[in-house]
């Protein structure tokens, strides 16, 4: 099966997601964009810096795209209600927020920046809404990768190479991708799935000695 | 996993069965999941729908003090009985101009495919749900049709106004909406991929130019417009009537087209309808944006 060729594997990528308004790029896709930053970082950051680029860059504050990144930061999900409100809550947990714009040419209309920054950590993550709420993910810390971050993906972080590997492949039954990368002082599994990962299967990768974080999925 | 509307039209022939059951079978056997979930999963989405639907009626009004209140006046103009056309087609009109409008209000609403096009196959499917007397079981089936050829275009297209244009989500949800409108009815998977094509044809070149960059004006009325070119496209494919160019080309077609779109009419909000003295106004109005 030519698996790269689907950017779209399931019916509820086409109907779905469930999710608060207007735009399923611009908030439904910021949104999981922000969540994949939460999964990595783990917690709220100290500052959050938004750069957005091509449609973002000029269509943001309409679509409700700053309040959806900021709320997917927060870890809420695409239908939670409290997203129009995410700056005034992030403020209040202490998060200063800036947003930027880029007019630099890229590869797709609807790029963002992240970089999450704290005392201990920083993380900076680029992704992209491809439509329908379904995100890719394009780099993390300046690694490049292109990863289908939507239904019946993943994304494992883990600090034991040796005896995390072949607990992943066994989890993930149909890997269609595997990239190991080093990333700081974790090694960092990219793994993509031809078939869903139920939130029954993060858990139990979860629980895999070793294991650091695991992407969320919308199943 | 089907990589074109030809192989899913087939494959229903061959299983002699809907496009909608191909959807569900190759759902099962990707996900993983049992028949049961996935039906269940599809039932949320449709529950959101008619939420979305019901409230818009209601009168709901958007951040921008844009729009609103649109799908209110026409159930009020159902009401009086006065209608040009029939029932069905002002209330599926209407419960597209609902759902969009909660959409822009910040409310909950299911994407189908997109948020801004998520009018178009709500409002066919609750309309006729009232003309056909629809068990729930038949209104899941619709969605998944839809789902089905939602699937070919965004994998061999592009889903997203800012890839491709409003084609590309109005376009999109029309000829999904056009396709399971036809097998509601009880048209064969050829006549669902003809009335598929045909909506789409319709639709090639249209540009995405929201004032203002808000999914609001032209988006709500383009949901009513997109909702009465699938009723129409479905008429014609159930009155035998084909699309010349097959739905697989009509998809390429919108593929190159949207490639070739310059960035103004690809939801800048630049060009287009966001781009005269009004919609420049409105935009410099609400966000001091000047151009």
């Amino acid at each position: 099966m030519s698996d790269k060729k689907f950017k779209y594997k399931s019916a509820f990528d086409i109907i779905g997601p469930i999710m608060v308004g207007p735009s399923s790029s611009h908030t439904a896709g910021a949104v999981r964009i922000g969540n994949v930053a939460r999964e990595l970082y783990k917690h709220t950051p100290k500052k959050l810096i938004v750069t957005f680029f091509g449609s973002f860059a000029e269509t943001y504050k309409g679509h409700g795209t700053a309040v959806a990144i900021v709320a997917g930061v927060l870890g809420f999900e695409t239908h939670d209600e409290r997203i129009p409100d995410a700056i005034e809550i992030a403020e209040k947990q202490g998060v200063s927020i800036e947003f930027l714009v880029s007019t630099k040419e890229t590869e797709h209309a609807n790029t963002v920046n992240l970089e999450l920054i704290d005392e201990q950590e920083k993380l900076n993550l680029t992704a992209i809404s491809i439509g329908g709420g379904s995100i890719q993910l394009t780099e993390i810390n300046h690694y490049s990768t292109l990863l289908n971050h939507d239904q019946g993906n993943g994304l494992v972080f883990t600090a034991d190479k040796e005896s995390a590997l072949p607990c992943v492949e066994m989890a993930l039954e149909n890997p269609a991708f595997v990239e190991v990368q080093q990333l700081n002082q974790e090694t960092v599994f990219f793994v993509e799935t031809v078939s869903d990962i139920s939130q029954k299967l993060v858990k139990k990768i979860r629980e895999i000695p070793g294991i650091t974080a695991v992407m969320p999925t919308t199943g | 996993m089907f990589e074109s509307i030809e192989e899913l039209v087939q494959r229903a022939k061959d299983n002699q069965c809907t496009i909608s059951e191909i959807m569900i079978r190759q759902e099962i056997e990707t996900s993983g999941r049992s028949r049961t979930e996935i039906m269940n999963q599809m039932t949320l989405n449709l529950e959101t729908m008619e939420a979305a639907a019901a409230k818009g009626v209601q009168g709901v009004r958007s951040h921008s003090g844009l729009t609103g209140y649109d799908a209110k006046k026409l159930q009020a103009y159902l009401d009086k009985k006065t209608v040009l056309t029939d029932d069905t087609f002002v209330k599926a009109l209407c419960y597209a101009v609902a759902t969009n409008e909660v959409n822009a209000a910040m409310g909950m609403i299911c994407a189908t495919p997109t948020a801004g096009s998520a009018g178009v196959v709500p409002g066919v499917l609750l309309a006729f749900r009232e003309k056909f007397r629809s068990t729930r079981e038949e209104m899941l089936n619709f969605l998944f049709t839809a789902a089905a050829f939602g699937f070919v275009t965004a994998n061999n297209a592009m889903i997203s106004g800012a890839e491709g244009g409003c084609q590309a989500e109005i376009g999109s949800a029309s000829g999904m909406a056009a396709a399971a409108l036809v097998e509601m009815a009880g048209g064969t998977p050829e006549q669902a991929s003809h009335a598929f094509a045909i909506a789409l044809n319709n639709l090639i070149g249209l540009a995405c130019d929201p004032v203002a960059g808000l999914v609001e004006i032209p988006c709500i009325k383009r949901n009513a417009g997109g909702t009465s070119n699938a009723i129409s496209a479905a008429e014609m494919a159930l009155a035998g009537i084909e699309s010349e160019i097959p739905a697989d080309e009509v998809v390429e077609t919108m593929y190159r087209v949207g490639r070739s779109m310059p960035a103004d009419i690809r939801e800048t909000g630049i060009g287009g309808l966001a781009g005269t003295k009004t919609g420049k106004r409105i935009a410099k109005e609400l966000f001091g944006i000047d151009r």
